[in-house]
């Protein structure tokens, strides 16, 4: 079976060619069907693999010549694919989110005039995606991860004509790229020192000390390489400081909120550092930066998701925050445990962002201000929204506790108390700003003006699906199976494994329950005003609510100053540059003006001046004569 | 029989009052006249040199015979872009006649 | 087919005189003739790059004849001239390109309406120019059909260029004259460098390559030689139009009408890339290897500046002229390398450029057609009028901007393979000017099709398939190259893994 992996991506492939000569005015139910169905396929091809692999299926990578550009080794590019235990596990999670999500814009996407180019961009981006996770080397990563970022940027511009969204899909693509710009270097660097693009090559490479340029160590070239590399993954992980890209990338269609900005695409950057965690390992100080990196992203989104009033944006500073947990597991060398997040993570963000768009769609708004009391309206997006909700808490035995412990109690085994403590911090808020978003959506008098209905089974199908992923997901890495996920997982050399141990279970268990109540008591029952707190913490609350300022910060350090070198530059070019240029020319032309004066149209004239020639002529040459004779 | 250098002075005065009208004078007829001196000087030289020459022979006087075929077409010419000038300008002045300047 | 590359450099011609001699105001015989002329060569052109014997290499299809000799009387090195075309790998690739962006700017020339004939004769007279410069053999031949495009280019800017279309042709004829001035200067130094090294004084491209390689490294390294180099490098610089020298280039996109940006973006300015990697690079390793942190250098300050630049532009077209001299930076940066990776990927830049940017001038000329602008200050909202040309616009622009799948992608990395190899801080600036071309080509995307639509811009006409055509079969061609790079690699390899092997030695 893993021999046919190359048809989990082909297949959506071919529906997206498929469709996109359909045109854009096929039939709705044509383009979900076609759309539906080849992911669906993708899906039990990607189980069949995923048996295939749990019961010790080869591994070896199926590589092909793509480009021969010079005589011996190290001149070649190779394409291919390879399967192993973590992609395996990538291929169902991204197939099986996809499914629904394709599912689910039948409904939400319902009416749109271009729903046909809808899901063509959806096929794409499933197709980039799942050729990203089989990808055997570096630079046929990085051809996907282009991909999905171009399938990133369209479907967040879907919306063209806001102007809004139109700057949040060039903002998505240029602050990625960034990142991308920083992994293009570092995999043509670690190319250069190695001869190879394969991550297992490179691996091989690292630990028998062939990773060397002349200019520069192995051990400073594994952490350059490897901080290059975590640009890029940063990047398309939103991490700090490249996080801004995300909460403005919510003004898509939320399916692709979903897919691409919660389970799927933006989990890539954790994917590739886990991919890649031999280059990592072998760099403390990267594995440092991954680490802290990390936690900082995970306080921070939780801190800022705590007063934003959008409710996309909530989940979306709320993914921020979590991706920041799995680099940070990442960073203490969990890489298990930062897997395990991962897949669980894709469900109850998925579900979330998916139940939210539910609730878009009925009330026509974003603004939490206008919603409330849709509990008894829409029970079923209200209760798989709770779901989510509970496992994004990490309340136990959801999903997300389970993984989000074993990331904890990592940072403790690992020694880094301090890590830890952001964790907790970090799990506090996320309890609070995702129960206050529940409160003030489902509990409450409704303060909305379009009467909200419950969506149709299209779309509550796939919630209902993803809620019992939520609640069972985490189960496959839990003590009580015996950490299975983990053991599937296998753990790549110097990886550390640690299971949560109680003590730690039952603080973040008590912490989340903290912050559920705090939400409770300010939202719920309104025992206490939110008013009153953020007047009294008002400078924290500006921060929080301004996003630290972060757009505002690149506006004026980066963003402005390049525009004003460009400025500059031009008027360089028009003025100082063009300005010779145009000296020289006019400078010929004063030159011309003066001597043609000599030219007065009078042969006699000429006659003369010409006689006079020659005359001198002769003057000259017998002198010269003379002087040659005496 | 005269020395060479008695005709190659009258050829040298004759071309020098030749390229003096040619350059000074103001009626174009003259300057035409004058340029027909400088070729004619020319002409003297060329019979000189056949018959006292270092090297005496025919081809000066075919080279004189030559000449004087080409002065007589190019007066013929001459003439005629002065009369078709003449019409035009109403002016034989060399002076007006400087359609060629920048 | 064995003198196949002759009657590539014929067919275009023999296509221009018909055209001239239709009359005055006839549209489609001139345009027939041009359609006709410029695909029968595009397929012998095809035909040549499947038939090309990748094994054997070297120059292939050829003709050549002795011409004529210069200087009998001074005897001790008479220079023989040869009427000498063929193809190699190294042109091969150039030529394809010359092909498919010249029969697309002939489709695309439709909207030109007024002196038909002569516009056809002079596009045609045109292509024939840069046929005849990748295909010749001889560099006196070489120089004579450079010096044939400038005089195309003049009355194609000139005559139905924009408002300024006459400075912008004399500006155009002055800079490229003056250029050539450099390159003849050049071209007949290294005829006598030749000599002097050994055997005859020839402009035989194959005979000089190997005399100049072969020679004494005393004889290259002569200061005449270095002397040489720079006086090349300076010609191909405003060749290429790079930084300081390119000032012309925006000038000219900016007055000349679209199908003739194409080919003038697409083909015009890669003859100094063309000659760079055949004479600088080919017959001067050495100089190349000497001068190479400069050639970096400027490269590298004509990504970042020109970049920086394109940021600020609001006319397409100078956007698009700053565009094609960034992409011509990385081609320098990347040339200097001489590292096998390097020179393929400045060739896979060069081919993936040309196409590129014609295939932008292509849909911005239709736009421009319709909304009467290519300024984005007054554009807006275009995808919703006209979906399909700003998909393809935006197509060509993710391309330029080095998404991967199309050629320029292949050309980058290869590029900054091989310069990081030799050059790791300079590289790591060049590197930089990829992220610049996705900010201001994205930006320039978002005024341009993103946003409300404009009520004026409402009811403007989607491009027909006629129309879309020359943009579908450049996007085609770029897309091929992207996915199947060997399609290129394959061809030129040998040819380039000799120039690299010349620094070695």
């Amino acid at each position: 079976m893993i021999a046919y992996a190359w048809l989990v991506p082909a297949i959506p492939l071919v529906a997206y060619l498929l469709l996109l000569a359909l045109g854009r005015r096929v039939h709705e139910g044509v383009a979900a069907a076609i759309g539906v169905l080849a992911t669906l396929i993708s899906l039990v091809l990607s189980l069949m693999i995923f048996v295939d692999v749990a019961q010790g299926g080869g591994q070896l990578p199926y590589l092909w010549t793509w480009l021969t550009f010079g005589p011996g080794p190290g001149h070649t590019w190779q394409a291919g694919f390879e399967v192993n235990s973590l992609n395996a596990l990538m291929l169902v999670v991204v197939s099986f989110v996809s499914t629904l999500v394709l599912l689910f814009s039948r409904g939400y996407m319902h009416g749109d005039p271009r729903f046909g180019v809808f899901y063509q961009y959806l096929l794409l981006f499933v197709f980039s995606m799942l050729g990203l996770v089989i990808s055997p080397n570096f630079l046929q990563l990085y051809v996907f991860w282009e991909l999905v970022g171009l399938c990133s940027y369209l479907l967040v511009g879907f919306w063209y004509e806001k102007p809004e969204a139109a700057a949040a899909a060039k903002k998505s693509f240029v602050v990625t790229r960034l990142g991308d710009v920083g992994l293009l270097a570092g995999i043509i660097l670690l190319y250069l020192a190695t001869g190879s693009f394969d991550y297992d090559d490179i691996a091989r490479a690292i630990q028998t000390g062939g990773l060397q340029i002349h200019w520069i160590g192995p051990q400073g070239l594994a952490t350059l390489g490897a901080l290059l590399v975590f640009l890029g993954a940063a990047g398309k992980s939103a991490q700090f400081p490249l996080h801004v890209w995300l909460p403005d990338a919510m003004e898509g269609p939320t399916p692709v909120s979903a897919l691409i900005h919660a389970a799927t695409m933006v989990a890539a950057g954790v994917y590739l550092v886990a991919r890649s965690f031999a280059l990592f390992d072998a760099s403390p100080v990267a594995l440092d930066v991954v680490a802290y990196i990390g936690g900082i992203t995970a306080i921070l989104g939780a801190a800022i998701g705590l007063t934003q009033r959008d409710i996309k944006r909530v989940i979306a500073y709320s993914t921020i925050s979590q991706l920041g947990y799995m680099m940070m597991g990442l960073g203490v060398a969990a890489y298990s445990a930062a897997v395990f997040h991962l897949f669980t993570h894709a469900f109850f963000k998925a579900l979330l962002f998916l139940a939210a768009g539910s609730v878009i769609h009925a009330v026509d708004t974003q603004d939490l201000g206008r919603m409330g009391g849709l509990w008894r309206r829409m029970p079923v997006t209200a209760s798989t929204f709770l779901f989510g909700a509970l496992a994004l808490s990490g309340v136990p035995p959801f999903a997300g506790f389970w993984s989000k412990d074993e990331i904890l109690a990592s940072t403790l085994a690992a020694g880094r108390p301090l890590l830890f403590a952001l964790g907790m911090v970090a799990a506090f808020f996320t309890a609070f700003y995702i129960f206050r978003v529940f409160f003030l959506t489902f509990t409450g008098r409704y303060r909305g003006d379009r009467v909200p209905r419950e969506s149709g089974w299209v779309m509550t199908l796939p919630l209902v699906l993803l809620a019992l992923m939520a609640l069972g997901a985490g189960w496959a890495g839990a003590p009580f199976t015996g950490y299975a996920l983990e053991r599937f997982l296998g753990e790549p050399s110097g990886a550390s494994e640690a299971g949560a141990g109680p003590g730690v279970m039952a603080i973040s268990t008590a912490v989340s329950l903290l912050g559920i109540g705090l939400a409770w008591l300010m939202y719920g029952e309104r025992a206490t005003s939110p008013e009153a707190w953020s007047r009294s913490l008002w400078p924290l609350y500006r921060l929080s609510f301004h996003k630290f300022y972060f757009d505002e910060l690149y506006q004026a350090v980066i963003v402005r100053p390049a525009f004003a070198l460009g400025k500059a530059f031009d008027w360089v070019d028009r003025r100082i540059i063009d300005g010779i240029v145009r000296l020289a020319a006019e400078a010929t032309l004063a030159v011309a003006s003066g001597v043609r004066r000599i030219q007065t149209g009078q042969v006699q004239t000429y006659g003369l001046i010409t006689l006079l020639g020659i005359v001198a002529l002769i003057a000259v040459s017998w002198s010269l004569l003379w002087g040659v004779r005496s | 029989m005269a020395p060479i250098g008695s005709f190659l002075a009258l050829a040298a005065i004759l071309f020098c009052i030749g390229l003096y009208g040619a350059l000074t004078k103001r009626n174009i007829i003259i300057v035409l006249l004058s340029i027909e001196l400088m070729l004619n000087a020319a002409n003297l030289n060329l019979i000189a040199f056949s018959r006292l020459g270092v090297s005496a022979n025919v081809a000066g006087q075919v080279f004189g015979l030559f000449s004087m075929t080409v002065a007589a077409a190019e007066v013929a010419v001459g003439l005629a872009i002065l009369i078709a000038l003449y019409r035009n300008r109403n002016s034989t002045d060399v002076r007006d006649m400087n359609l060629m300047k920048w | 087919m064995h003198v196949a590359t002759l009657w590539v450099v014929l067919i275009p011609f023999a296509a221009g005189l018909i055209s001239w001699l239709a009359p005055r105001d006839s549209r489609s015989l001139p345009r027939a003739a041009a359609l006709l002329g410029s695909l029968v060569s595009a397929v012998l052109v095809g035909a040549m790059y499947l038939g090309y014997d990748r094994a054997a290499g070297g120059s292939q299809f050829a003709f050549s004849r002795p011409w004529f000799t210069v200087g009998d009387a001074l005897a001790d090195m008479p220079l023989t001239v040869t009427f000498g075309f063929g193809v190699d790998g190294l042109s091969l690739p150039l030529l394809a390109l010359t092909a498919v962006v010249g029969f697309t700017a002939v489709w695309a020339s439709k909207g030109i309406r007024n002196r038909t004939n002569e516009y056809y004769g002079w596009l045609m007279i045109l292509l024939a120019g840069l046929y005849g410069v990748f295909a010749s053999t001889d560099l006196f031949l070489l120089f004579f059909f450079l010096e044939l495009i400038l005089i195309p280019m003049y009355f194609l800017i000139g005559i139905w260029g924009g408002a300024e279309r006459t400075k912008a042709a004399a500006k155009f004829l002055i800079y490229r004259g003056l250029s050539s001035i450099g390159i003849v200067v050049a071209f007949f130094g290294l005829a006598y460098l030749a000599g002097k090294i050994g055997g005859d004084m020839t402009l035989d491209v194959a005979a000089l390559t190997r005399q100049l390689h072969g020679g004494a490294a005393a004889a290259q390294s002569a200061p005449v030689a270095g002397a040489l180099f720079l006086l090349l490098l300076a010609a191909i610089l405003v060749e290429e139009a790079l930084v300081p020298f390119h000032t012309w280039l925006p000038f000219a996109h900016a007055q000349a009408p679209a199908p003739v940006n194409m080919i003038l973006g697409g083909v015009v300015v890669k003859t100094g890339a063309y000659l760079f990697l055949r004479v600088a690079a080919g017959m001067m390793p050495a100089m190349v290897g000497r001068y190479a942190v400069l050639v970096a250098v400027i490269g590298v300050l004509n990504i970042l500046w020109a970049g920086l630049i394109a940021f600020v532009q609001s006319d397409w077209r100078r956007l698009l002229a700053y565009t094609t001299i960034s992409h011509m930076g990385i081609f320098l940066l990347a040339a200097a390398s001489m590292t096998p990776a390097g020179l393929q990927g400045a060739l896979f830049v060069a081919v993936s450029s040309g196409l590129l940017t014609a295939l932008l001038f292509a849909g911005v000329g239709l736009i421009g057609e319709r909304a009467g602008t290519v300024d984005m200050a007054g554009l807006g909202g275009l995808s919703k009028p006209m979906p399909y040309v700003s998909g393809l616009l935006l197509a060509g622009a993710l391309g330029s901007l080095g998404l991967p799948g199309m050629g320029q992608f292949v050309g980058e990395v290869l590029s900054f393979s091989g310069s990081f190899s030799v050059f790791p801080r300079l590289s790591a600036f060049g590197i930089a000017g990829i992220l610049l071309a996705a900010v201001y080509l994205l930006r320039a995307m978002q005024r341009t099709t993103f946003g409300p639509t404009p009520a004026t811009k409402e009811h403007l006409r989607d491009g027909t398939v006629g129309e879309v055509l020359p943009m579908v079969l450049l996007l085609i061609a770029v897309i091929g190259v992207g996915v199947f790079p060997a399609v290129i690699g394959h061809t030129a390899g040998a040819a380039l893994a000799a120039l690299a092997a010349g620094i070695g030695g």
